[in-house]
């Protein structure tokens, strides 16, 4: 498939964030000097507005995309979350919800779906097999999506009930900064060493290439 | 308007089956090394370099085994022929079922492809080769269809560790 | 008519609008469940305060995913845990890993390990989804309600 790109290929890497975009990533030292009553106004709605309407794209890869899809339906509307709307192009979505078993080969698809989106970005990672590979410990499947893409919440279960997957969505929301909470600049700080630590573990990952398109 | 009653295919009988072996000794004697029924299933056991003739034998024959259902592999390392070939032929005209056995070989495992009798075979025998490393001569694209393409190894194989990696526990001792 | 076929459909979704929504409302209002839902695990004690696993392992021996570990360790005079010749000394179960079948429960000779209902498990890391035996002897904080057709049902959640 044309999406392996072939030994030898050179690896052309987007620009994974930009500070003057990423709100959240900017230095908290200057966050918190750039912080004023109205500049935080701001920030609890953007936050508000992030958390209200978050865009999921469409990632079930196996059973517990089943379970996803019921959230979906009427008796665990996930439309009053706002997240019903499922994009079908990455580059419209916030999260993504990895929701089934990983194998070798699907995943420098997911890493490149992951490249797609735009930050602020989401990753839930939903079920055991997304999770840590669950009970198939073996060469086909990646033991955990964490493996290929930073994950915020994990989800266990197998499949976890629908119930259990908006319960993740709403402990990302309070990550996220949902109900006026601004995220402390603690957690700011700790969601950008995760990601520098995360980019230097994963720095020689051919996986991490990909057309910057 | 009433619908038809369902006929019930007359299953083998295993007068009618063993037909089955003198059909392919005919077209190429020798070819068929042993055959047994077992559990009402009737399999024959084919060299493996005259698999291409029993396959047309059978296919164009009187019983007329015109589906392939699948073509499979397993591996006895303790064999001399090692990866023991299966493919399990129907018969929609009559409704005859039978299972033929090839070995392919243990260093280099090799066999002729039955894409040119049943093109379903195709990604039949690629998963084969994919799993197992079986080669089929005359395959028209003998490549890799479930691992990935530059995966090293055939996983099904018996001496292909599972893989995987430890489960994670707290560091408590 | 193609016109009233229209204004039929139209009249199905007024009257839908019109009754009562089946959406259950979730953070607000658990889903009940059934009775044999396998959710969070829980170990148990004797009523004297002992625990009822002794270690044997059988549930790490049953568990498909392989994703508990146990340790044992002689029970002495003087720190006895459980009930028998051994305890657990250390009890951990990867949930990220756990696939909820309940085998691990089927297998317990003691009934030391069962599977209760809370299905809210979700935590921002994979470390935290490993949970330790003092996690497990607790009840789970929030359980859901039992469905009320369930015959003694509704049982208020923590009272199973």
């Amino acid at each position: 498939m044309a999406l392996i790109p072939p030994p030898g290929a050179p690896i052309r890497r987007s620009p994974r964030t930009d500070d003057a975009i990423d709100w959240d990533l900017r230095d908290p030292e200057a966050l918190e000097a750039s912080r004023g009553i109205l500049t935080t106004t701001v920030e609890k709605a953007i936050a508000w507005a992030q958390t209200s309407a978050i865009w999921p794209a469409t990632f079930g890869l196996a059973c517990c995309s089943i379970e996803m899809m019921h959230t979906l339906s009427p008796r665990l509307d996930m439309g009053r979350f706002g997240a019903e709307y499922f994009r079908g192009t990455p580059r419209q979505a916030d999260l993504m919800i990895v929701a089934g078993r990983l194998t070798q080969k699907m995943a420098p698809v997911v890493r490149h779906i992951y490249d797609q989106m735009l930050e602020p970005k989401w990753v839930i990672s939903m079920g055991a097999c997304a999770s840590t590979g669950g009970v198939f410990n073996n060469y086909a499947v990646l033991q955990g999506c964490d493996k290929v893409i930073p994950v915020d919440v994990y989800v266990p279960g197998c499949p976890p009930r629908p119930e259990s997957l908006m319960e993740g969505i709403d402990i990302l929301r309070k990550k996220i900064g949902a109900n006026g909470q601004v995220p402390s600049s603690e957690l700011i700080a700790a969601r950008r060493a995760e990601r520098a630590e995360w980019d230097a573990q994963h720095a020689s990952d051919a996986l991490k290439g990909g057309p910057a398109n | 308007m009433g619908r038809p009653a369902r006929k019930r295919r007359p299953e083998g009988r295993a007068g009618e089956l063993s037909d089955v072996s003198t059909q392919i000794e005919a077209t190429s004697p020798g070819a068929v090394v042993q055959e047994f029924e077992d559990h009402g299933e009737l399999t024959v056991e084919v060299r493996a370099d005259r698999i291409l003739e029993a396959a047309r034998a059978l296919k164009n024959g009187p019983s007329q085994f015109t589906l392939l259902s699948g073509v499979t592999c397993a591996d006895f390392p303790d064999e001399p022929g090692r990866f023991r070939l299966a493919y399990h032929l129907r018969s929609v005209q009559t409704g005859g079922r039978v299972r033929l056995r090839a070995w392919a070989g243990g260093l280099d495992p090799q066999i002729d492809s039955v894409t040119s009798v049943w093109p379903g075979a195709d990604w039949q025998e690629r998963e084969v080769f994919d799993q197992f490393g079986v080669r089929f001569h005359g395959h028209p694209d003998l490549c890799r269809i479930l691992n990935p393409l530059d995966w090293d190894g055939h996983p099904l194989r018996r001496d292909y560790p599972i893989g995987g990696e430890e489960v994670q526990f707290t560091d408590a001792v | 008519m193609g016109r009233l076929d229209a204004l039929k459909g139209f009249g199905v979704t007024f009257r839908t609008l019109l009754t009562k929504p089946v959406t259950i409302g979730y953070p607000e209002h658990k889903t009940p469940v059934y009775p044999r839902f396998r959710g969070r695990h829980r170990l148990w004690l004797h009523d004297d305060g002992l625990e009822k696993c002794v270690g044997c392992s059988l549930c790490a021996a049953a568990c498909p995913a392989d994703c508990i570990r146990v340790v044992a360790e002689e029970n002495t005079p003087e720190h006895r845990v459980s009930a028998g010749e051994r305890y657990a000394r250390i009890y951990e179960i990867n949930m990220a890993r756990c696939i909820f079948c309940g085998y691990c429960e089927i297998a317990c000779p003691f009934d030391a390990i069962t599977l209760e209902h809370s299905y809210e498990l979700s935590e921002y890391t994979r470390e935290a989804l490993i949970y330790t035996k003092d996690v497990l002897l607790e009840p789970a904080p929030k359980q859901p309600p039992l469905h009320s057709n369930v015959p003694g049902g509704p049982i208020p959640p923590g009272e199973a």
